[in-house]
């Protein structure tokens, strides 16, 4: 946002606590009762020890607590799947709009990024309601398609997989349609649309001749509304009411684009094209395969960027000229390079995001913050001054964007801990509230003058729960790099947190990092916006099972991003949704 | 209906000649203007700024004919402009204030709806909501439209840099709401494209285009039946969501014909990497400016709204504004409104005085811009001895009457052009009382709307406002 002084809000409904926040004991009781065996514990045990790959998760589940579900409408874990919430449609993002043509056709270069952007819901771009249809949208497809088309047959024997002069032009397109219209679609083709398709093939052949032909196919497929949203009819689920199962097809698209940001790879298309998604256990070992694979990092970085809002570094006004483009990119890439670190190669905890004394950085990154080191442009693993750094919040990413042209902003900094990691937004200051900053007063520390500024009323009643924890992080400048004072005058970090389940006083950025990590209220808030970003909308009444089963596969394996991201393609949320109309298969 | 375009396409090409080609571009216009002997058609522009204005130097001293251009409404007091210029005092956004909520975002969802905002959201963030009917520009053009042109063409101005939702977006459709938002489009690549790509350079490229479109409306048809095939298949909301994409669709074949005949103005030369950037603002709205004037040159359209950013923009303006920048911390467009102080204050402080001036300046900016886009329709014969500005109305417009109490009484409207004689010009308005659904009301009628008597939530509309119209 380029806007922070005063209302730059983000748009979004008041937060309910998740369930077990307020049936802390049940839930405890309902662990007990299970002994912790679930599927997530033998993983989360398994990595921890550092000796067995995540691949081994899935192998794992198989002697866990999961049951499976043919024809029982009874989730893993045991949730009872009574009936489903509704999950609004989707359409590919244009992140994942990108990445499904640079799988599909081999094309990088991200036509998408043209589109209209999507309208951010609770911080995320993927939400369902946040697809916005408009004429421009539509040209923009058109358009996109028309040059994805053309620029696919220009490397005709490539996109065919067939030499059309050796084998005959039909022969390659009969054998065409079925391949890529298999892969667009992201299922195989009915008999009927199949027939149609290769009507419409013959029809444009007659007319503009085979490459053109060939041409259309492409185009008419990257507009079809099969390959723009991510349509799911589902399957009878008996014993439930109103609720249907995906079928293999619809769950290897939600898993691959929850996990990889694009359209199923061969392999996943393959297991859907036998059934082989039919258990929670297979769906397991994909989601497994998927997150361990290259491809895995996308939705890591994806998330973890729009969570710390990180596209924002790039128009950020700066008055030291030193900050560029150039930085904005370095800024960006090291938070993207550490959460996916940490949470695919390393512990995979939260506790480990706020606190690593370790970074990752390359030459021009190192040179940035005033460090030595890496020597060249590749990212490497930096030890950080312990007693200075903890985790991705001091990161200069973070602490650049949570700053003013002239200097940090602890306002920001305290609103992004209340919003971002305790999921406890406050309301934006009233209409009539004179919001912007002080002059700046050489004798006074930009702390002494906001205190000043935001300690009688009205303001206060918000800003004793803002200033506080984003004056921890004063050591910080507007540029995110570590300072030893304000400008000469001596800093103090110090504060108490005050509304959350952690309160207490705090000496430094340090203290309230840990103090943080201790927060119940701050793994609730990793599950909420994990939830948010994976389901593609908010949390309903009908979720409360899939949220208890996400906490407590969160809690169990100690705070672990990855098993918490695996738990997230196990819930009756994941594979149930509202039966809408009678469905035959498509 | 596509072989007869291109027969008149190839008509016209043959009858101008390849010398209409080589032609600078204005020239090749007007000669075409006067070939076509028609009076032109009348046209209307909705131009939006953010932030409100600051009202004591926007405002005119004196009504009637012979006011003095404030120091905001200076730069539109050229010779040229100043007989155009009208300023209308006193009209109150009221429907505006009918629910409350966040100013801006009210403001905003109010601003050409002319209703307070709809789908409402009680959030800890106060109440939030969309736009909850068509929006009078979206109404005009569907009451007027003419098969082979666009509707209307929707401009923006980084109007997708900081806000995703209801903040971003002016226009709406029929119905309003999340779906029916009409978003600017922020790249002028992509303007030039929607306008002028049906339009061939020349008579063999003219041949190529004909087969192109063929080839590309049985694709949208192709496409079309997909849409049809899953019908009925889906819950009633996604159903909904599958059918206005569905009828975007129809709406795109339809426009296939547009632009059977125009000299093509240059491709806009401004890459992606700047479509978002903050120094680039200026450059992207002079290349939209100049892509509305093309266009009511070839006549491709005859509604058009130009947005420059978002409700509570947060532009940086100090590359280009001239002021004091050094002596705030704040950059920010909205921080700046906020820093200043309702115009009714009498004695502001040092900070309040420098947020003013800067506001002042900005508005300054805008109002050159405006006196760019006019001048540059002024330009362009329209035949009969007149020019498109002759013939066209300008409505500036912002979401709040001032920065810092977020009022909706005494917008600051500004209205350049008669409109082809349907509304008084030259004179500074005094409309106390009048809403700005009566004053949609009067333009809809002045654009020739039949049996427009109405606008928006009928509460705040009592007809059109005689005082403006000719």
């Amino acid at each position: 946002m380029a806007a922070p002084s005063t209302s730059d809000f983000a748009f979004g409904k008041p937060l309910s606590l998740p369930r077990h926040r307020r049936h802390g004991a049940w839930i405890l009781a309902a662990l007990l009762a299970l002994g912790c065996t679930g599927f997530i514990d033998g993983a989360g045990g398994a990595d921890a020890s550092g000796t067995a790959p995540l691949g081994n998760a899935a192998g794992a589940s198989s002697s866990g607590a999961v049951s499976g579900i043919g024809g029982v409408a009874v989730g893993p874990d045991g949730c009872e799947v009574t009936s489903a919430p509704a999950a609004p449609l989707r359409r590919l993002t244009r992140w994942e709009y990108d990445n499904t043509v640079a799988d599909l056709l081999g094309d990088e270069s991200h036509p998408a990024q043209r589109f209209v952007a999507e309208a951010d819901q609770f911080g995320f771009d993927n939400n369902a309601a946040g697809a916005v249809l408009s004429p421009v949208v539509v040209e923009q497809f058109e358009e996109a398609a028309g040059v994805l088309a053309k620029q696919a047959t220009a490397q005709m024997p490539k996109l065919l997989g067939c030499d059309s002069s050796a084998q005959g032009e039909d022969v390659c397109a009969n054998q065409f349609i079925d391949a890529f219209f298999r892969r667009a679609y992201r299922r195989a083709l009915s008999p009927p649309e199949r027939s149609r398709i290769h009507d419409f093939y013959r029809q444009a052949k007659l007319d503009s001749g085979f490459e053109q032909a060939i041409s259309v196919l492409v185009s008419a497929a990257l507009q079809s509304p099969k390959f723009l949203y991510r349509l799911e009819f589902g399957m009878p689920a008996p014993g439930t009411t109103g609720a249907v199962r995906l079928s293999s097809w619809e769950l290897a698209s939600r898993l691959s684009y929850l996990l990889t940001g694009s359209m199923p790879d061969d392999e996943l298309l393959g297991a859907a094209e036998q059934n082989l998604l039919a258990t929670s256990e297979q769906v397991l070992a994909q989601a497994a395969r998927l997150l361990t694979s290259d491809r895995g990092a996308r939705v890591v970085k994806n998330f973890y960027r729009q969570w710390a809002g990180l596209n924002d570094l790039t128009d950020l006004q700066r008055k030291d000229a030193s900050y560029s483009a150039a930085t904005a990119q370095l800024l960006a890439q090291e938070t993207e390079t550490f959460v996916d670190q940490v949470i695919r190669a390393g512990d995979g905890t939260l506790s480990t995001l706020l606190t690593a004394p370790y970074s990752y950085m390359n030459r021009d990154l190192a040179t940035f913050y005033g460090m030595q080191g890496p020597t060249d442009e590749r990212f490497v693993k930096v030890a950080l001054d312990p007693q200075r750094y903890s985790g991705l919040m001091t990161q200069a990413g973070l602490m650049a964007r949570l700053a003013h042209p002239g200097q940090p902003s602890p306002v920001l900094r305290g609103k992004f801990i209340r919003e971002k990691l305790l999921c406890a937004p406050l309301p934006p200051p009233p209409n009539n509230v004179d919001a912007t900053l002080p002059p700046l007063d050489p004798q006074a520390t930009a702390r002494q003058q906001l205190t000043q500024k935001t300690g009688g009323s009205p303001c206060n009643t918000c800003h004793t729960l803002l200033n506080p924890p984003g004056f921890a992080f004063e050591h910080f400048d507007e540029l995110g790099r570590f300072r030893a004072n304000d400008h000469g005058l001596a800093l103090d970090a110090s504060g108490d947190l005050t509304g959350t389940d952690a309160d207490g006083p705090f000496a430094d950025h340090l203290d309230l990092l840990k103090l943080l990590t201790q927060s119940e209220q701050v793994r609730a808030c990793v599950v909420v916006n994990w939830f948010r970003y994976a389901y593609g909308r908010d949390q309903a009444e009908a979720d409360a099972c899939s949220t208890q089963q996400l906490s407590r596969a969160f809690e169990s394996s100690g705070g672990n991003v990855k098993q918490l991201l695996l738990a997230l393609t196990q819930t009756p949320a994941f594979m149930y949704r509202t039966a809408t109309a009678p469905g035959v298969q498509p | 209906m596509i072989r007869n375009s291109q027969l008149n396409r190839r008509t016209l090409l043959r009858g101008a000649g390849g010398v209409a080609i080589g032609l600078p571009f204005l020239e090749a216009m007007a000669e075409r203007a006067h070939a076509a002997e028609t009076p032109r058609p009348k046209r209307l522009i909705i131009m939006y700024t953010s932030n409100g204005t600051v009202m004591k130097n926007w405002k005119p001293t004196s009504f009637g004919l012979d006011f003095t251009a404030s120091p905001i409404l200076a730069p539109l007091a050229t010779p040229l402009l100043r007989p155009h210029l009208s300023v209308l005092s006193g009209v109150a956004m009221a429907s505006a204030q009918k629910r409350s909520g966040n100013g801006h975002a009210v403001g905003m969802t109010s601003l050409l709806t002319g209703r307070p905002f709809t789908d409402v959201q009680a959030t800890k963030f106060g109440d939030v909501g969309w736009g909850a009917g068509i929006s009078i520009d979206q109404q005009i053009a569907q009451s007027l439209k003419v098969p082979g042109k666009l509707p209307s063409i929707e401009l923006g101005v980084q109007t997708q840099r900081e806000y995703r939702n209801f903040y971003s977006y002016i226009s709406y459709a029929e119905g309003g709401g999340a779906d029916h938002a009409v978003v600017s489009d922020d790249n002028p690549v992509n303007v030039f494209a929607r306008l002028f790509s049906n339009v061939p350079s020349s008579e063999q490229v003219g041949a190529e285009l004909e087969r192109t479109i063929r080839q590309r409306k049985s694709v949208l048809d192709f496409v079309a039946g997909d849409f049809k095939a899953i019908s009925g298949r889906l819950g009633a909301q996604d159903q909904a969501r599958l059918d206005q994409h569905a009828s975007l669709i129809r709406d795109l074949e339809g426009r296939l014909a547009v632009g059977s005949f125009c000299a093509k103005p240059p491709t806009p030369t401004i890459d992606q990497a700047r479509i978002e950037r903050n120094d680039d603002f200026p450059a992207i709205g002079k290349a939209q400016m100049d892509l509305i004037g093309a266009a009511f040159a070839c006549d491709l359209t005859r509604v058009a709204t130009l947005q420059w950013g978002t409700a509570q923009a947060g532009t940086v303006f100090e590359p280009w504004v001239k002021a004091n920048w050094a002596d705030s911390p704040e950059k920010y467009h909205h921080g700046i409104s906020h820093a200043a102080c309702p115009s009714s204050v009498n004695s502001p402080t040092a900070a309040q005085l420098s947020a003013l001036d800067k506001l002042t300046r900005i508005n300054t900016w805008f109002a050159e811009q405006l006196a760019y886009l006019a001048t540059k329709l002024s330009a362009i014969d329209d035949g009969n001895g007149q020019t498109a500005l002759d013939n066209t109305a300008i409505l500036w417009v912002s979401e709040i009457s001032e920065g810092p109490d977020h009022k909706y009484t005494n917008m600051p409207y500004v209205l350049l052009g008669g409109m082809g004689g349907a509304l008084k010009k030259g004179e500074h308005f005094n409309l106390d009382g009048q809403t700005h659904n009566n004053l949609f009301v009067s333009l809809g009628q002045a654009m020739g709307v039949p049996n427009f008597t109405t606008f928006g939530d009928p509460e705040f509309c009592t007809g059109p406002i005689d005082a403006i119209l000719a």
